[in-house]
């Protein structure tokens, strides 16, 4: 109890009372800045000495501050209090003030390191003593030589000797090293783990400095670069799309539950500490579908790969559809559907146009020559060589119910395809083709019908217009495509289709003309017997 | 303040080219130190934060490189990771033009948009030091470079003027190219045979310098015929003899730089020249360039040019943000640095020998 007079032991005590319940640590905090301060109170401590009031608590404070007893001043600090600032500012940030003066005091500290010359003698040349300088400006001699070629080629550069025989490995991302901003102050900094480097080195990400307008696809390219001159190991795949970035935590695993970044997007937007690249299946395999207009119609191609351009894209039309490259010809002009007139350049990469729907036209109008022969009847050789080439026809589907509808019928040597127009009619559901494919095997059989034969079917009484059906193979049955057309269309696929039909004889059209055989021989007992 | 521009991944396990160095600068306000074989910038980038890097140099030691830009010449530590200079130099008040030094550093020049060459003592800051001068010209200077005799100061001037400052006596000396434009730049080569310079109307002049006899010797006494080569469609940047005194390469703004035979410029001026001139007179000569750098649609003005040292290959500083390596016997480009955001106009290159 007797220690309850001494007020050393009071405070002590109440001091490590706070230690051990103040959770804040708000305690130690006060507890490091009061000493820190101790210095200014030892005048007035000298004054208060004199008076010897037990009780007065400031007195007993000062006391106990003391530098004279090293014992309590080692008490006074708790052993988990660290006087380093920073650690300090680790749990708990000082005041505005003190981090500024403490940053001007850095800055200051800084300044000093810079020597300054100041050119202290701003007099012209004439005021000055000319004996100045003379130790500093001592004349070289130079010995003018002959010009000697073979004397010229004793010093090698050694950059000039490393690259002839050091050359460099490419950097497939070489291309991206422009975004690499390291060392500018507006440089975003973003961590990234790298899982495929070993084990070892994992947890050690890699500082990518970039623009926050940067993409995030092109901060992969950057990353690849990155990782490929700091010479990592193993090697990466030569290109961005094998790799995706996803969010990561401060210790580089993967937030499962949020996708990979979208590469179209500025990375400035995300505030995540760290990311992750990661390798992936390429996106190839997701095809890119382009669209060409041409005079007649339109075909679709595909196209794997997001490098194409668009001359992989014109070929692979070509490719598809034999004989357009003949009939449009060598020269020819391929133009946005949306912006007619401007040719585009063929070497451009398909991505870069903002379309996938364009339009190709021969360069000059097809010559007169061509469009006569159309509706010259033709030699028939002559038709059965170009009856194979790439056609197609806007014609008007007929359908069982609904009205008829404006399709493209597409014929070629290979296949026949059926593509509805974009319809504007708002209960399309009810009237509504579905494209199709169907391969020349299963054409069984092509036919125009008279006026009098579409009469028995539809009302329709219209004397320039021709139906044409279209019989195909469906499994095992046939079933047939009814379409309309103005005279001369409908002739003309009706030759084309007969002519292609002719030169490749296939079992749906055998078993076609089995069948209608057999029709035709039940018919005339139908009509003879009626009842029979 | 970016401490961490140096890069914190493992180092490439060799660094083949240790010793060369290429500093590059522009208006994007950061200087790199480029790997000037692997084309890339590891070693250090810094921000020159006050103004844009009008010109570079590499101290003779490769431990420093000095930069010039508004109102300021400042002396950087290649190797420490301090983004902070050295030394600055101060007490300019326009823009530093060019800045070079004497071959062991013992004292460096300036020259300035107001007008005036400086001489500094690069070490000495009290101010006591006998090598602090200063040279005043009628009109801003565009350049100066030292004679390879280490004492006399060649700058050339916007008014069309080269001066030559001889440093141990201040004699100095005037010859006017020509009043209606500027000079740009002005070059003499190792062995002080010739000088040459371009002006902002493209065209280039060839003189050929006398050997001083003693002191306060002009330079130009003897032959008085120079050449005056309409060198480039545009505004000329820069011109430099290769250091083998076979070539002189001249810059421009028409997007190239070409390479001139001085073997050639040499036959061309003794045909000209006519003794007993009492004037200085410029004879104008139609002449093809021996190469012509230039890459179409992506290289824009070229602004600086570095040798190596075998005058091989030759560096470029180009305003589309590229430097280029460029083989002097192909004509092509061996390698792109590229990292700047914007055009890059300043170089420093020092090469080294093979051991």
């Amino acid at each position: 109890m007797a220690l309850f007079d001494d007020p050393r032991f009071l405070l002590s005590h109440i001091r490590h009372s706070f230690r051990n319940s103040d959770e804040s640590r708000m305690y130690e905090l006060a507890m490091v800045t009061d000493i820190m301060h101790q210095n200014p109170f030892e005048p007035m401590r000298g004054k208060d000495s004199t008076t010897s009031s037990p009780s007065s608590l400031l007195s007993a404070q000062l006391d106990l501050y003391s530098v004279n007893d090293p014992e309590l001043v080692q008490m006074a600090h708790s052993c988990d209090i660290v006087m380093d600032n920073e650690l300090v500012g680790a749990h708990r940030r000082r005041s505005n003030t003190a981090q500024r003066l403490d940053k001007l005091k850095k800055e200051r500290r800084l300044q000093a390191k810079i020597k300054r010359i100041t050119l202290r003698n701003p007099h012209p040349t004439d005021q000055q003593d000319p004996k100045d300088g003379t130790i500093v400006f001592v004349a070289k001699e130079i010995r003018r030589q002959p010009y000697d070629p073979a004397a010229e080629k004793k010093v090698t550069s050694l950059l000039s000797h490393l690259l002839i025989t050091r050359p460099l490995p490419v950097n497939p991302f070489s291309a991206y090293s422009r975004l690499d901003i390291r060392g500018q102050p507006t440089a975003k900094r973003i961590k990234v783990y790298l899982p495929m480097l070993p084990e070892a080195d994992r947890g050690f990400p890699m500082t990518v400095s970039c623009d926050g307008n940067t993409t995030v696809g092109d901060l992969i390219g950057l990353i690849c670069w990155q990782y490929t001159i700091e010479e990592r190991k193993p090697d990466l795949k030569p290109h961005t799309k094998y790799y995706c970035l996803r969010f990561a935590e401060e210790t580089g695993e993967v937030e499962d539950e949020f996708p990979s970044v979208d590469n179209r997007e500025p990375i400035g937007k995300y505030d995540f500490p760290s990311y992750q690249i990661q390798e992936i299946t390429p996106l190839d395999t997701m095809p890119f579908v382009v669209t060409f207009y041409m005079n007649e119609g339109f075909s679709k191609v595909t196209l794997e790969g997001e490098g194409a351009t668009l001359r992989d894209a014109v070929n692979e039309l070509f490719k598809h559809r034999a004989g357009l490259q003949d009939a449009i010809g060598s020269d020819f002009v391929v133009e946005k559907r949306t912006g007619p007139g401007v040719p585009l350049s063929l070497d451009a990469r398909l991505d870069s146009f903002y379309t996938t729907e364009f339009r190709l036209r021969a360069e000059a109008a097809p010559p007169v020559q061509q469009r006569v022969n159309k509706h010259t009847p033709r030699l028939p050789e002559l038709k059965m060589f170009s009856a194979g080439s790439f056609q197609t026809y806007m014609v008007q589907m007929i359908q069982k119910i609904g009205k008829n509808v404006t399709v493209q019928l597409a014929v070629s040597s290979e296949k026949i395809e059926i593509t509805p127009l974009p319809q504007k009619s708002v209960n399309k559901m009810l009237w509504q083709v579905k494209p199709a494919s169907h391969n020349m095997k299963y054409i069984a059989g092509c036919e125009l019908m008279t006026p009098k034969m579409i009469l028995e079917f539809f009302h329709f009484a219209g004397s320039d217009k021709r139906c044409l059906k279209i019989v195909y193979m469906d499994g095992e049955s046939f079933k047939d495509y009814m379409f309309e057309a103005s005279i001369e269309k409908a002739s003309e696929i009706d030759d084309q289709i007969k002519s292609i039909l002719q030169m490749r004889s296939t079992d749906a059209q055998k078993a076609y003309n089995v069948e209608r055989q057999k029709r035709l021989s039940r018919k005339p007992s139908f009509l003879s017997n009626p009842f029979g | 303040m970016h401490a961490d521009s140096v890069r914190s991944g493992p180092r490439p396990s060799e660094v083949l080219d240790e010793g060369v160095l290429l500093c590059s600068g522009g208006y994007d306000n950061v200087i790199k130190v480029w790997s000037a074989y692997s084309g890339t910038c590891h070693q250090r980038s810094l921000s020159h934060t006050e103004s844009q890097v009008n010109c570079l140099h590499i101290t003779p030691d490769r431990s420093y490189f000095v930069a010039g830009g508004y109102q300021c010449v400042r002396l950087y530590d290649i190797n420490s990771k301090n983004n902070n200079p050295t030394v600055t130099y101060d007490g300019i008040l326009k823009n530093v033009t060019s800045l070079g030094s004497h071959e062991d550093f013992s004292f460096m020049f300036t020259t300035g948009e107001d007008g005036s060459a400086r001489i500094w003592d690069p070490k000495d800051s009290r101010g006591g030091s006998q090598c602090h001068r200063m040279f005043e010209a009628k009109a801003p200077l565009n350049f100066g470079v030292l004679h390879p005799n280490q004492t006399c100061l060649f700058v050339s001037d916007q008014q069309g003027s080269i001066y030559m400052w001889d440093l141990r006596n201040n004699y100095n000396d005037t010859i006017v190219l020509n009043k209606e434009s500027s000079i740009q730049c002005v070059d003499i080569d190792a062995q002080a045979r010739y000088a040459c310079a371009v002006d902002n109307k493209g065209f280039m002049y060839f003189m050929r310098l006398d050997e001083p006899v003693g002191e306060k010797s002009p330079f130009f006494n003897e032959f008085r015929t120079s050449l005056k080569i309409a060198a480039h469609s545009k505004y000329g940047l820069k011109c430099k003899f290769s250091p083998d005194g076979q070539s002189v390469v001249t810059t421009s703004a028409d997007t190239t730089a070409k390479v001139w035979d001085v073997l050639e410029l040499e036959r061309r001026l003794d045909e000209q020249c006519s003794l007993n001139v009492d004037e200085m007179e410029f004879k104008e000569a139609s002449m093809e360039p021996k190469m012509v750098l230039k890459r179409e649609n992506v290289q824009r003005w070229v602004w600086d040019l570095a040798f190596t040292m075998d005058s091989e290959n030759l560096f470029t500083a180009s305003s589309d943000n590229m430097v280029r390596l460029w083989n002097l016997k192909s004509g092509e480009v061996v390698r792109e640095y590229t990292g700047h955001t914007k055009a890059v106009i300043a170089l420093a290159f020092m090469d080294k020998p093979v051991e």
